[in-house]
């Protein structure tokens, strides 16, 4: 819980042991957290923060304590360093236009994310902000994009006010420079919606005229009923070819010009044999056609096309540097003033103020303060850099000390992180679409159709012409691989609900198949195998005593230097701080002083030599702080990461596959993990984001089928080149670079089960393929020998896609169902793949 | 029997009717977002006529 770091007041020992005695901790009333009791109303509410208290009091006074009724204490921790005039930013015409959807004389519509959504009292307080500030006219919470749509009076309230009173009442929306320059298009999903609707509405009516014909509706001695049917089949079937089937129309043209084959390019040859046919009998005169068959297929295909690209409409898996970048910085003014003014107006020569925690949006120089960098983010590197005055600092990394001002030496869109993003390999486009086992299979699946078609035309052709041609589209007909293209679909898209369920959220279903073929697994060091919040500090050399320790302590107690604060806090607990004398701190180097005698020197190696202490220990290179008590060299601090919890287990699980750890990091602070990781084929230190790539490639380039997994921007390269590339996030919707699909952090150690998941998915995609294909068989057969009637048609094309689908959902399930020990999967997926 | 014309383009005129509500409510954005009408529905303040 970073952020209640942030805002509780360190407390001296003593202080908390006896708060804590005398009061019994307890809960927020507003938000759950821990409150010490300080904050009571009257009414005996408790409060963490006087942030709480306000909005506690703001929701009763206007009515909207049903707040309180809907959840237990569901409020967000409200931010108290909230100004009138913070969002005033948001005021300059360029970004109200980009953030406003609709506006008119009176009303303005706007659109926010808000991250902390999180439960029912959220949305009913949101829809219910009318109540809070009248300017408000609606509002519409979008619970799994996590986003608000407000419409508002804008002569009554400012748009910055709007964003003001969200942020006080602790919902304050997330703007992103994408933001400024985002466009709405409409949503894909509607479409998929209406082709849906259109195709089953026409299949429905399609089939019961149909149907008419199967009982008995006899052609001869009603002939006009059969071709009014006939004609009003055809009319509802257009929109389904025109319309509905646009999308396999133009991806089979697609592959025809580029030369290859997909699913796209039999099912389009299908559909029309099948249309075409129809017409020709329905127009002559002599049947009714296949046309519920046509619209049944362009139905179920749709359907499965629907199953598969769930989305998960929370996260983004194209997000570039523009969604890491907050909209907003302080600048500073020639008379020294603070404005917040938006990122994208910042020129060169500004000066900002960035405040601990803070991004850093542009190459600057360090004017004032001290900073502590922290680019892991960049990088890869754990250890954050100390800049001085004057020294450069880069877009993209985040300040870990006090507050720092810099002036700009580069515009945001000119700085190295930006420039990451001008490799070739995120240039290029995202390859349109994985090669699938299904398109592989298309290829001869097309061929050998047309070539059984010709066949069978050229077998019938000497007996009787007519029926040939009948037999010869019969064949064509019957092929059309809708179970085919449907198997692929329903296994992957049940794998990728199993893995959403795991808190693994992957782009789309395609990315199930290339994952279970992988066998090289490549992961990122820092914040991928170690825990971004745990690093913990630790002392190389000879071990100090007590008093040692605490004489060290109380000189770092005496430096603002985040990482003195650490230090001091390592050796807090042991007992009451000894007073320090004669104390000396040089900025950015190191601290000296005197304690209880004892003439103690903490800081840099430059520092520790400058102060005439022989230094030549090559262990202590990966340290960061070095100890001289009395002039002699006692040792160091090192800042040790710790894994992931369940990254050793995990790694033993993971025995089958190559694993390699490529890092920004320094070689020394890699070699840790080999005991922890275990069998490891090869770690790369100090790579960049462009060695990673190159080094991800050369593997390629060998025929191995890579993952990697990379939660920083350092990684967005690798990933993008990768087979399949994962990106951690540490909650769903915080920024993670574009990647085929999302691991919550918490959630690694559930890798090698996914990847038997994946395993099992695409065997049973094989074994649905095989059956789809006898399917085919059969039906190919009595197409062949001209006994191919609708009603046969009619009834194996559904038969055989809901055996398929329904084997392809019902073994994914099974495969997946909860149980506690994972090693029965392991079992059951070995048997399941076919020798 | 030639009723069932007439039957047939009504139940067929008919069933556009839906079709086109259809349409209008995936247009006007009803199927945009399916998870938060439930939560809204339970969010309901109690009916003072009911206490």
């Amino acid at each position: 819980m970073t952020r209640m770091g942030t805002v509780t007041a360190p407390q001296k020992p003593g202080q908390a042991a006896a708060a804590s005695a005398s009061r019994k901790s307890c809960s927020c009333s507003h938000c759950g957290e821990e409150a010490d009791g300080v904050i009571r109303d009257q009414a005996g509410h408790v409060f963490c923060c006087s942030g709480c208290e306000i909005v506690f009091d703001l929701l009763h006074e206007s009515d909207l304590s049903h707040f309180y009724r809907l959840e237990n204490r569901p409020g967000v921790r409200a931010r108290s360093d909230i100004e009138d005039h913070s969002f005033d930013y948001l005021e300059t015409p360029d970004l109200r236009q980009a953030l406003i959807e609709f506006q008119d004389e009176t009303k303005s519509r706007v659109s926010f994310r808000i991250p902390s959504i999180h439960c029912l009292a959220c949305v009913w307080l949101l829809e219910n902000l009318g109540r809070l500030e009248k300017g408000v006219l609606g509002a519409q919470v979008d619970f799994p994009r996590r986003t608000v749509s407000i419409l508002f009076n804008h002569n009554e309230i400012r748009l910055s006010e709007l964003v003001g009173l969200l942020a006080q009442i602790g919902y304050e929306p997330d703007l992103r420079l994408e933001d400024a320059s985002s466009d709405r298009s409409v949503p894909s999903e509607r479409r998929q919606w209406l082709k849906i609707g259109v195709a089953g509405f026409a299949f429905g009516n399609v089939m019961l005229y149909s149907l008419a014909g199967y009982f008995g509706l006899d052609s001869s001695s009603e002939a006009s009923f059969a071709a009014f049917f006939g004609y009003l089949s055809l009319l509802l079937s257009v929109p389904v070819l025109v319309y509905c089937a646009s999308d396999y129309w133009k991806q089979a043209w697609n592959c025809f010009q580029a030369g290859s084959v997909s699913i796209e390019v039999p099912i389009a040859l299908g559909m029309l044999a099948l249309f075409a046919w129809s017409c020709f009998e329905i127009v002559r005169g002599g049947g009714e056609g296949y046309l519920d068959s046509f619209t049944g297929l362009v139905f179920f295909l749709l359907c499965g096309k629907a199953f598969q690209s769930k989305a998960y409409r929370i996260l983004s898996f194209e997000q570039d540097y523009r969604s890491y970048f907050p909209l907003s910085a302080d600048k500073v003014g020639s008379g020294g003033q603070r404005v917040r003014v938006p990122v994208t107006s910042l020129k060169v020569g500004d000066h900002i103020q960035v405040k601990h925690g803070g991004l850093i949006p542009a190459d600057a120089r360090l004017v004032k303060g001290e900073g502590l960098l922290d680019y892991s983010f960049l990088t890869g590197e754990s250890e954050p850099t100390v800049a001085a005055e004057g020294e450069t600092v880069y877009g993209g990394g985040r300040q870990q000390g006090g507050e720092i001002e810099l002036m700009l030496l580069k515009s945001v869109s000119g700085s190295y992180l930006t420039s990451l993003w001008d490799h070739p390999a995120l240039k290029a486009k995202r390859r349109a679409r994985i090669s699938t086992l299904t398109d592989r299979l298309s290829g001869g699946f097309t061929a050998t159709v047309i070539g059984l078609a010709l066949i069978t035309l050229i077998a019938w052709w000497e007996t009787n012409p007519g029926k040939a041609i009948a037999a010869a589209v019969g064949v064509l007909i019957v092929a059309c691989p809708c179970a085919l293209a449907l198997a692929a679909p329903f296994a992957s898209g049940a794998a990728v609900r199993s893995f959403a369920r795991r808190g693994v959220f992957l782009r789309s279903g395609d990315v199930v198949e290339p994952l279970s073929r992988i066998d090289t697994i490549v992961f990122d060091k820092t914040g991928t195998l170690t825990d971004p919040g745990g690093s913990s500090l630790k002392f190389i050399g000879q071990a100090l005593d007590q008093g040692d320790r605490l004489r060290v302590g109380a000189l770092c107690s005496q430096s603002a230097h985040p990482l003195s604060a650490q230090i001091a806090a390592w050796s807090e607990t042991l007992g009451a701080t000894p007073k320090v004398v004669h104390f000396f701190e040089a900025i950015g180097r190191g601290l000296k002083g005197t304690i209880e005698g004892h003439r103690v020197v903490v800081g840099s190696l430059d520092w520790l030599k400058d102060q005439g202490v022989l230094v030549a220990s090559p262990m202590l290179d990966t340290c960061s702080v070095l100890v001289a008590i009395d002039g002699q060299l006692r040792g160091g601090f090192a800042m040790e990461q710790t894994l992931r919890v369940g990254v050793e287990a995990m790694a033993r699980e993971l025995e089958e596959y190559n694993v390699i750890v490529l890092t920004g990091d320094s070689r020394g602070r890699v070699d840790c993990l080999a005991p922890a990781i275990g069998r490891l084929e090869e770690i790369q230190a100090e790579q960049s984001p462009h060695d990673k790539i190159a080094y991800i490639e050369s593997l390629k380039k060998r025929g191995r089928c890579v993952l990697t997994i990379g939660d920083g921007l350092n990684d967005a390269g690798a990933l993008r080149v990768s087979d399949v590339g994962l990106a951690l996030a540490e909650c769903s919707g915080a920024f993670s670079p574009a990647s085929d699909g999302i691991i919550e952090g918490r959630k690694l150690a559930t890798l090698p089960e996914l990847l038997r998941v994946a395993k099992g998915a695409s065997s049973l995609t094989r074994v649905c393929l095989g059956l789809s294909l006898a399917y085919n068989v059969v039906g190919i057969t009595f197409a062949a020998l001209g006994q191919l009637s609708p009603i046969v048609c009619a009834v194996l094309m559904p038969l055989s896609s809901v055996t398929v689908v329904a084997i392809a959902v019902g073994g994914v399930a099974f495969m997946t169902r909860p149980r506690p020990e994972s090693a029965v999967l392991n079992l059951m997926t070995k048997q399941e793949v076919p020798a | 029997m030639s009723v069932l014309y007439l039957l047939i383009l009504l139940s067929l005129l008919l069933g556009t009717c839906f079709l086109l509500s259809f349409v209008w409510s995936v247009r006007s954005g009803q199927f945009d977002d399916v998870e938060t009408p439930s939560m809204r529905l339970l969010a309901e303040e109690e009916n003072e006529f009911l206490d």
